[in-house]
């Protein structure tokens, strides 16, 4: 498998943005990275397919989508997080690459505009990668507090960026 | 809002941050399916939040490339996909073979220059490297299972780390700050330009012993278990198992070094080897001595500040990070030279003193060696910023029963120490994420664990 470097290059920079297509459709973390794993493969088998100047990263998301395709056919029902309903309401979003860069830049005024100790919560379960029980430790509380501070956390996050969406698109 | 819709709506938040964390049952996963089948804003409501999430990590997270390799190096795949690879590999393996069959009777010597022969491959690795390969080829995207054809690697933080396995089985590794030059044309040749390294090497055929250079001295080896710390002016060898013969360059005086022994290769030290001393659990760091204490930038003592370290920064490389972040960093060496190696007991603590202008949530650190000089992780404490006020000094001791493995290494926990305990400290580090905050460190101590009824 010869790769050129600008593939390998373009294939490592899309890998956040693949994983997060992949993961909000399979909604299990550890079936993302199967699929994001197979996905990958499949563009390494494909590379001599892509037209070198055109968008890697739909490309690529096209390949993933039909990874998670195949990825629902070869698994049990029992396995699969959503019904065939739900996945199909779900994975019709198509305006997801404009909405995701306009979303980071909102996020980041939303995070500044966070308390440093929120920020810290934040930055711990994503920044380093802890689990809640060493966040909790970290922060010298219980796990339980800790589990409904990131999750009050999230969601003001999530109305902040909502809000300044729709201030701008007023 | 209908009491119905703020309902289902609390009842989604709760689940999605549920999903997030993998924490999901089976009849919240059910759940789950209701509302996003029944209620249509569910499904926007489903997406704002991704959206928030993806963009967390992607903003936040330290680039995980696991899946990349597994696309790029061979791993092992699912039960459908093996036949699939079957299929392609017999077609590779056709190609080859009409290849064998149509090649010319000799191959090109131009062809033959452009094919170097790899000689090792990656073990393992973490932290930020740069190799720079036999035709000056500079890459920074290395991966665990890549085969490397000689160069030299380097260590850019004190939390670098890297395993090399060379053809015949023989390991060598490096840690932190070190550059290690590497090539193996029937007889391997290292040579260690600064910094750290370990090696477990076979045996080697006699008249082609394993040639491991430093600035001060030459070390053979024909199969054995060795360390190796070199500063500009001296080399410190530790032989774990078996013997190696040293040369001190300056005057070609050479001494074979048995198990369990250590010799220093300097002017200003006798080429004896000399037992292993006893570990002691004690140490503090001596800055005023000048740059050469630790890695960062030094500044002499002056105006009443005591000399200290400055973070130095390491900027990711884009194909790591494409934001390009960066790591203000400091670190110094612990256990080195002749003096006895330094480990931490339970009940140990570690002080370190220093200032910085913008108060941030500092990594604090300790990469720790087993006694053959081996690898043993790096353990780590993250101090939130509140710890720390605006250009005033601070002064934390630190609980190492607190620290944890980086997560970085945690695909090596299997091997590597559960615990920091009983362990050589090779260096004590910390650094700032991101942010330049004007870090610096003037001291950093290792204290003893205090006696009972102190």
């Amino acid at each position: 498998m010869e790769l050129s470097d600008e593939f390998v290059l373009d294939l490592t920079q899309c890998q956040q943005r693949l994983y997060g297509y992949i993961f909000r459709r399979v909604a299990n973390r550890e079936q993302a990275r199967e699929v994001l794993q197979q996905t990958n493969l499949m563009l390494c088998r494909k590379a001599n397919d892509f037209e070198p100047g055109t968008n890697f990263n739909a490309w690529a998301i096209t390949v993933a989508h039909y990874q998670v395709l195949s990825y629902r056919k070869t698994q049990a029902r029992d396995r699969l997080v959503f019904t065939d309903e739900v996945f199909a309401v779900v994975a019709e979003r198509e305006d997801e690459n404009e909405m995701h860069e306009k979303v980071l830049r909102y996020l980041r005024s939303c995070l500044e505009a966070m308390s440093s100790e929120n920020q810290l919560v934040i930055k711990l379960r994503y920044e380093g990668g802890f689990a809640m029980e060493q966040i909790a430790m970290k922060v010298g509380k219980k796990v339980g507090a800790v589990r409904v501070k990131l999750h009050r956390l999230r969601c003001s996050l999530r109305d902040c960026v909502q809000n300044q969406l729709q201030e701008n698109q007023a | 809002m209908s009491k119905n819709k703020q309902t289902w709506r609390n009842e989604l938040d709760t689940l999605l941050n549920r999903l997030v964390d993998d924490e999901l049952t089976e009849a919240e996963t059910a759940r789950l399916n209701d509302i996003l089948r029944d209620e249509p804003e569910a499904r926007e409501d489903y997406h704002a939040f991704m959206d928030v999430h993806e963009a967390l990590a992607e903003q936040l997270a330290i680039p995980d490339f696991t899946a990349v390799d597994k696309g790029i190096i061979a791993q092992p795949q699912p039960s459908y996909i093996r036949p699939l690879l079957a299929m392609a590999a017999l077609v590779m393996i056709g190609f080859f073979i009409n290849a064998l069959v149509n090649q010319p009777a000799t191959v090109p010597s131009t062809i033959a220059a452009k094919t170097p022969k790899s000689i090792a491959t990656i073990n393992a690795l973490s932290g930020s490297l740069i190799y720079t390969g036999d035709r000056g080829i500079v890459r920074k995207d290395l991966k665990e299972g890549d085969s490397l054809e000689g160069g030299t690697i380097e260590g850019m933080t004190p939390d670098a780390w890297f395993e090399l396995k060379f053809v015949d089985g023989s390991t060598v590794m490096i840690s932190g700050n070190s550059m290690l030059t590497f090539s193996d044309d029937g007889q391997k040749k290292l040579r260690l330009k600064e910094g750290g390294f370990s090696a477990n090497v076979k045996p080697q055929p006699k008249d082609r012993p394993m040639l491991v250079q430093t600035r001060t001295a030459m070390f053979e080896v024909l199969g054995t278990r060795f360390s190796v710390d070199a500063e500009p002016t001296a080399a410190t060898l530790t032989v774990s198992e078996g013997r190696v013969r040293a040369t001190r360059l300056s005057d070609n005086l050479s001494v074979d070094v048995p198990a369990k022994h250590r010799v220093v290769a300097s002017q200003d030290h006798e080429l004896t080897p000399k037992r292993l001393p006893d570990s002691i659990s004690i140490w503090e760091s001596r800055l005023e001595r000048g740059s050469k204490e630790g890695n960062g930038d030094w500044v002499p003592a002056q105006e009443g500040e005591p000399a200290h370290l400055r973070a130095i920064p390491y900027t990711i490389s884009a194909k790591l990070d494409k934001q390009q972040r960066t790591i203000y960093t400091i670190s110094t060496r612990v256990s080195q030279k002749d003096s006895p190696s330094v480990i931490l007991k339970p009940g140990s603590r570690i002080r370190v003193q220093g200032k910085m202008d913008t108060p941030h949530a500092i990594w604090f650190g300790v990469t720790l060696r087993r006694p053959n000089g081996d690898f043993a992780g790096h353990f780590q404490i993250i101090e939130p910023v509140e710890r720390f006020q605006p250009g005033e000094t601070f002064d934390v001791t630190l609980n190492p029963e607190e620290y944890h493995l980086d997560p970085s290494l945690k695909k090596w926990a299997a091997g590597l120490a559960k615990t920091p305990f009983d362990l050589k400290v090779g260096s004590v580090w910390c650094h700032s994420l991101w942010d330049s905050v004007g870090l610096q460190v003037s001291k950093m101590e290792i204290l003893a664990p205090e006696k009972p009824g102190n």
